[in-house]
């Protein structure tokens, strides 16, 4: 069933920034049917829904990558001190050259209130220094730190006679040298896929939860036309697994979320992709759930909400990305409705008090974090966030990568803040045929390039080699997942377990490469005996 | 924890003062005797008075059933584990008595099994992983003691002694690799001091505190290191019963 994307969803969107609900995954073309009088889709009203992508943001979002920003342009996110009247509020505002009124404000969830300026890294700086602001910051824009190979394999079912050990997976014995290294066999005789009372949020640019196509207009190059984007679930991914799904960029009406990059289906199959159904590859928690959480957008995404409003022409191939609001209101909406393992495999070079606020919310439910450390080694090794704040808050852990060999992958961020590692796979470690990369099944990238593409397709998988911090991070949410799964309930306790049952790599101890060591799932699951 | 601690500290204090007595007081009575005698004998008497010999104690041996609780000096692990860090044993013992006046020797052997789960640990907090695992201590004990019965009828005795302890140690769990299991043995010493009663036929029955050291046996990794807990010792109260022979 053709649906459109853009319903009327606004006081929806209020519900779940709330946290006023859980939700299960249900098609998601029982939800779509708002168009205007005569036809013709409508734009969700961004007052009530502050991330939606709407046609401005989706201008914003390009503009940033045209013009080399690493925050939205015109965006400026407030906190003002507990307690601070709105008299006070409107004080501080008025530091500002343009006197914005408190009214003007869009309050979204931990106290944060966004505004609009046109200079949001001078206004921020104006705003920080007033005695009631807690902090005050643009809008940054994190990216995702992930590099793709160049090869995929498709995703087929073992011939029964080909059935060896355990997994059974088709190409786990062939591509998943990571959880050979890990020893994950021995870690699943302990605990064998986790339980599906623990729910795992991934963070990051959805996972395709129900089977829909949309019809849209998009910019072909000359004209508009209505073209019709087919989305499939991941068939490694059983759908009864998702739940509570919220899109808080795209579509935050849908009670489902769509995937038009492939990240977030690759992070959320190594944490839970079906196994032992000899199929595919395998996850490490196979029978956890999932609960997709879509902060981030890409090229088509950012194309089709300026087409929606008649906005001609190309943006660039790499904009998009997450910005700091919906990264924060997603953690904590992960957080508000059941989530006990939130993975964030997102990352940039500034600082983000908001993203910082809301992990500690996270872990203050109950919920632990998993945050990647970043891939920017070879540029200028800069402190990377929301990462620089795992060691300040127990129960949230940043994540470093390692190649096939065990050794730091040239790409992963190091530093005083690193505190574990986890296979990231390299492209330099690892044999041929991107043997090195970490194998999941995601999105076909080459049915979505907008270098080659006018119309992409979100409905084809594969096997697709991924490298980076970000998929490093998964393998440590899953980690959490399991030991969750084992009894564990405080997120405090799962970091403990995680970094006493580590491997020391590199210079004995703690060390700003490998931080505590590789994860040894096997040893952590077993726990501690007497002696 | 803190009422094992001071029981220990008062069960050192009685076997520290009790050995102190019993070696000190058993020579002084014996050469008070004697003086008091020379200096009261007629002189004529003194090439040719013999006292008559004291009764010598005959050689004996008893053998005995213990029922021992332990109050563990690696309570907090135990307590993680296996839920208990007072567990009881049963064992066996002899003792040959009146190897030398009071002197006797002592053999005796316990065992200890009990049940629990592997943990994790964090804090000083711990959860149970719901992986099975048991945990059997036997400690074997040789050492000497210098017993004074007390009585008309000597049916009441108090000990002191002390003496080595060599523990066998095993822990097993569910998945474990024979590597990640212990099956070993390490050595430690004790001092004990006890008091029994006896009735007729030999049998008799009484009670026993042990303060036991096993050092270094733990706390290299697991619960034990988590919690800084080192010792597989600690303080027992042993029941015992059996017949002297």
């Amino acid at each position: 069933m053709s649906t459109s994307r853009w319903p009327i969803a606004s006081g929806f969107c209020v519900g779940i920034v709330l946290g006023l609900g859980v939700l299960t995954a249900i098609p998601v073309t029982a939800q779509r049917k708002a168009v205007d009088p005569i036809g013709r889709a409508i734009p969700r009203s961004s007052p009530a829904c502050p991330t939606a992508l709407t046609a401005e943001r989706a201008a914003a979002f390009a503009a940033a990558r045209v013009r080399q920003l690493d925050y939205l342009p015109g965006d400026v996110l407030v906190k003002f001190k507990t307690g601070v009247s709105t008299a006070r509020q409107q004080r501080a505002l008025s530091a500002l050259r343009s006197r914005p009124l408190v009214d003007d404000l869009q309050w979204m969830t931990g106290g944060v209130a966004r505004l609009r300026e046109s200079d949001p890294v001078q206004a921020a700086a104006v705003l920080a220094s007033q005695p009631d602001v807690e902090y005050a910051q643009p809008n940054y824009i994190r990216r995702l730190p992930y590099g793709v190979s160049s090869l995929l394999r498709p995703a087929t079912l073992a011939p029964a006679s080909n059935i060896t050990g355990v997994p059974n997976d088709t190409d786990y014995h062939d591509l998943q040298w990571n959880f050979s290294l890990l020893n994950m066999p021995g870690a699943w005789d302990i605990n064998p896929g986790g339980s599906d009372t623990i729910i795992v949020a991934v963070v990051d640019t959805g996972v395709t939860t129900a089977p829909t196509t949309l019809t849209e207009k998009l910019w072909t190059g000359q004209r508009f036309d209505t073209v019709s984007l087919p989305f499939q679930p991941s068939s490694d991914l059983t759908t009864s697994r998702f739940i509570s799904p919220i899109d808080l960029f795209f579509d935050p009406g849908s009670s489902a979320t769509l995937d038009f990059i492939g990240h977030g289906t690759h992070v959320a199959s190594t944490i839970a992709e079906d196994a032992n159904n000899r199929f595919g590859l395998a996850g490490m928690a196979y029978h956890v759930r999932i609960m997709p959480v879509k902060v981030c957008v890409g090229y088509w995404e950012l194309m089709l909400a300026q087409a929606a409003e008649n906005v001609t022409g190309y943006i660039p191939s790499d904009a998009g990305g997450c910005s700091d609001d919906a990264i924060a209101a997603g953690i904590r909406y992960a957080a508000d409705n059941g989530a006990r393992v939130i993975n964030v495999s997102i990352s940039g070079t500034d600082p983000a008090p908001d993203i910082r606020d809301a992990m500690g919310y996270a872990v203050s439910k109950g919920a632990f974090v998993a945050v990647a450390m970043g891939n920017g080694f070879g540029d200028g090794d800069p402190i990377e966030y929301p990462a620089r704040y795992a060691p300040n808050l127990d129960g949230v852990m940043s994540v470093g990568a390692v190649g096939k060999s065990s050794t730091r992958a040239y790409y992963s961020s190091t530093g005083g803040h690193l505190e574990i590692v986890a296979p990231g796979g390299s492209d330099r470690d690892g044999g041929g045929e991107d043997q090195g990369y970490v194998w999941q099944v995601t999105l076909r990238p080459d049915d979505s390039d907008p270098l080659l593409l006018d119309v992409p397709r979100f409905d084809r998988y594969a096997e697709v080699g991924y490298i980076g911090t970000s998929m490093a991070t998964p393998h440590v949410s899953a980690l959490a997942a399991l030991l969750m799964s084992q009894g564990i309930t405080d997120p405090k306790m799962v970091e403990a377990m995680i970094k006493a049952s580590a491997k020391d790599l590199g210079t004995p101890g703690r060390d700003d490469e490998y931080g505590a060591g590789l994860i040894q799932p096997r040893t952590a699951l077993f726990g501690l005996g007497i002696r | 924890m803190r009422v094992a601690s001071t029981i220990s500290r008062h069960l050192v204090c009685l076997a520290a003062a009790g050995a102190l007595l019993a070696f000190a007081a058993v020579p002084a009575v014996a050469q008070s005797l004697t003086s008091t005698a020379a200096l009261a004998a007629p002189a004529q008497w003194r090439t040719t008075f013999r006292p008559p010999p004291a009764k010598r104690r005959s050689l004996g041996v008893r053998a005995f059933v213990t029922f021992d609780v332990d109050a563990l000096a690696a309570s907090q692990t135990f307590q993680a584990v296996v839920g208990t860090s007072t567990p009881r044993a049963i064992g066996a013992g002899g003792e040959v008595l009146n190897v030398w006046k009071g002197l006797f020797v002592h053999v005796a052997a316990s065992k200890m099994k009990e049940t629990g789960s592997r943990v994790a640990v964090a804090n000083g907090d711990s959860v149970p992983l719901d992986i099975p695992l048991t945990v059997e201590m036997t400690p074997i004990e040789i050492g000497a003691g210098w017993r004074v019965d007390l009585g008309r009828r000597r049916r009441v005795g108090v000990y002191v002694g002390g003496g080595l302890l060599h523990l066998l140690y095993r822990e097993t769990s569910t998945f474990a690799s024979d590597e990640e299991n212990s099956d070993t043995a390490f050595n430690g010493g004790f001092v004990s001091g006890g008091a029994d009663v006896r009735f007729l036929g030999g049998v008799m029955v009484g009670v026993e505190g042990q303060i036991r050291s096993v050092p270094n046996a733990i706390g290299q990794s697991g619960a034990s290191a988590a919690f800084d807990e080192t010792d597989l010792g600690g303080a027992t109260l042993r029941v015992l019963a059996g017949v002297k022979f």
